[in-house]
């Protein structure tokens, strides 16, 4: 099992497909940086003025997920593709070429399946964070910490861990940057359960943006708020212009490990690939 | 030649999380966190050269309760929380509080409610040298606290902000109904 999970761990986190996915997470904070820091950076005190409520420019209404920008929403809306396309066609290309065959020779199926479905849900969870988290850095490096409520900060009283972010916003960044790498973990995923459905690779790789996009359009109608809140726009978004609730992430996260389970696990196990 | 390699790569990082560090500190030494400069309710807050606010309560009505008591046509599903406050112009001039209390907002802390107010009294006129007692009101709407939430946000602490930076100067109520001090003219 050691073995697998190392092999594949290295075919996922050193291979091309998350160099890419990285490149283009990158270029998208880098685009926000250049638009909405640096301004910042030049002048802080733009928006500030003398014995009001207004502060100077701050990290947290100034990185890539602390307000509403293009860069984010077009960020959120690729979070499924940049999700899938570090590692999550390998079990398709993997078990079409029939390398898969020269594992299980050697191992246990269920050994290979489950190293797999973690090596597709940690890459998918790291091409997601790492440029998120870099853009954070970068913007901490040249602006204040300081955090307010005045209406220039996306949190309101009715987001999630508001009470945090008021309170101790690195922790509520950090804590929801590791929710973000689980539900783009989940969100990859989808493309391994999907593998075993369909006969082409593009198919395979696009399944859980049009799965999202799908998500986003039709729970947008549902009455009940904390489903209204599964679509993954909201789920994916930090900066929670529209709050999001615990329960919808609950949900979102057991459906995917349930899915995963059922339809990828199972099947997998029951296939005679040999 | 691999050594080499290697040594680039750690005085890179080196490099780059020192100025990472620099960075930070140097960001938040020009801009440190804000000076706390609380009062309680029933202290005399020092707004400007002309202006003194005393806090004196916090209540908390619901749409109709409120409706009612100031004979206001207000959505019902609305919540509505109440600031008394006791005006001091020190001045020579007459002062307009509503000026005032534009650049003022009232925060609820831990969960983050923030808004501005409007005032009860139509005349926001203080007359030199002379008291007034000034009512603000802040509306709670659903799209800014949730039903579920109200409870908590009736436990908190009411900040009634006059400034927010460098120094935060807010008169601090310890929950909602608070009565503290009275009138005085």
């Amino acid at each position: 099992m050691k073995k697998i999970f190392k092999i594949e761990m290295e075919r996922a986190l050193c291979g091309y497909g998350l160099k890419i996915s990285l490149a283009i997470g990158f270029i998208i904070c880098i685009v926000h940086y250049i638009r909405n820091v640096i301004p910042f950076v030049i002048d802080p005190l733009i928006f500030y003025k003398v014995n009001t409520t207004t502060v100077p420019a701050s990290v947290f209404n100034s990185w890539i997920a602390g307000g509403i920008n293009y860069e984010y929403e077009l960020y959120i809306r690729l979070i499924p593709l940049l999700a899938t396309i570090p590692y999550g066609i390998t079990f398709y290309s993997d078990t079409r070429s029939g390398i898969v065959k020269n594992y299980y020779t050697r191992l246990k199926k269920r050994y290979y399946l489950i190293a797999k479905y973690i090596a597709v849900f940690v890459s998918g969870g790291v091409a997601v964070t790492i440029p998120l988290l870099v853009n954070l850095l970068a913007t901490a490096a040249v602006l204040p910490s300081i955090v307010w409520p005045n209406g220039s900060f996306p949190i309101n009283a009715n987001g999630m861990w508001s009470s945090l972010f008021y309170s101790s916003p690195y922790l509520y960044v950090f804590l929801y940057l590791c929710l973000q790498f689980v539900c783009a973990g989940c969100i990859a995923t989808v493309a391994l359960i999907i593998s075993s459905w369909v006969g082409n690779m593009f198919v395979v790789m696009l399944f859980p943006y049009i799965l999202c996009e799908f998500l986003n359009s039709v729970l947008r109608l549902d009455s009940v708020i904390f489903i209204r809140a599964i679509a993954p726009y909201r789920l994916f978004s930090i900066s929670q212009i529209t709050p999001n609730y615990a329960v919808s992430y609950i949900i979102f996260i057991v459906a995917a490990f349930i899915l995963g389970f059922l339809f990828y696990y199972l099947k997998g196990v029951k296939d005679e690939t040999i | 030649m691999k050594l080499f390699k290697r040594l680039i790569i750690i005085l890179l990082v080196v490099a780059v999380c020192g100025g990472f560090v620099y960075g930070v500190v140097d960001a938040n030494t020009r801009f440190p966190q804000q000076t706390k400069e609380y009062y309680s309710a029933g202290e005399w807050v020092p707004y400007d050269d002309s202006i003194e606010i005393k806090g004196k309560k916090v209540n908390w009505y619901t749409a109709d309760e409120f409706n009612e008591k100031y004979n206001k046509k207000f959505s019902e599903d609305w919540h509505i929380i109440e600031v008394s406050l006791l005006v001091k112009n020190k001045s020579d001039k007459a002062v307009d509080f509503f000026m005032c209390l534009m650049n003022c907002n009232l925060v609820l802390l831990p969960i983050g409610y923030e808004n501005q107010g409007q005032l009860i009294q139509e005349d926001s006129m203080i007359q030199p040298h002379t008291f007034a007692d000034m009512t603000a009101y802040f509306f709670v709407t659903d799209g800014l606290i949730r039903s579920s939430r109200i409870d908590e946000a009736m436990r908190g602490k009411f900040y009634f902000t006059l400034k927010t930076y460098p120094v935060c100067q807010a008169i601090v109520f310890d929950g909602a109904k608070e009565v503290i001090g009275s009138e005085e003219n």
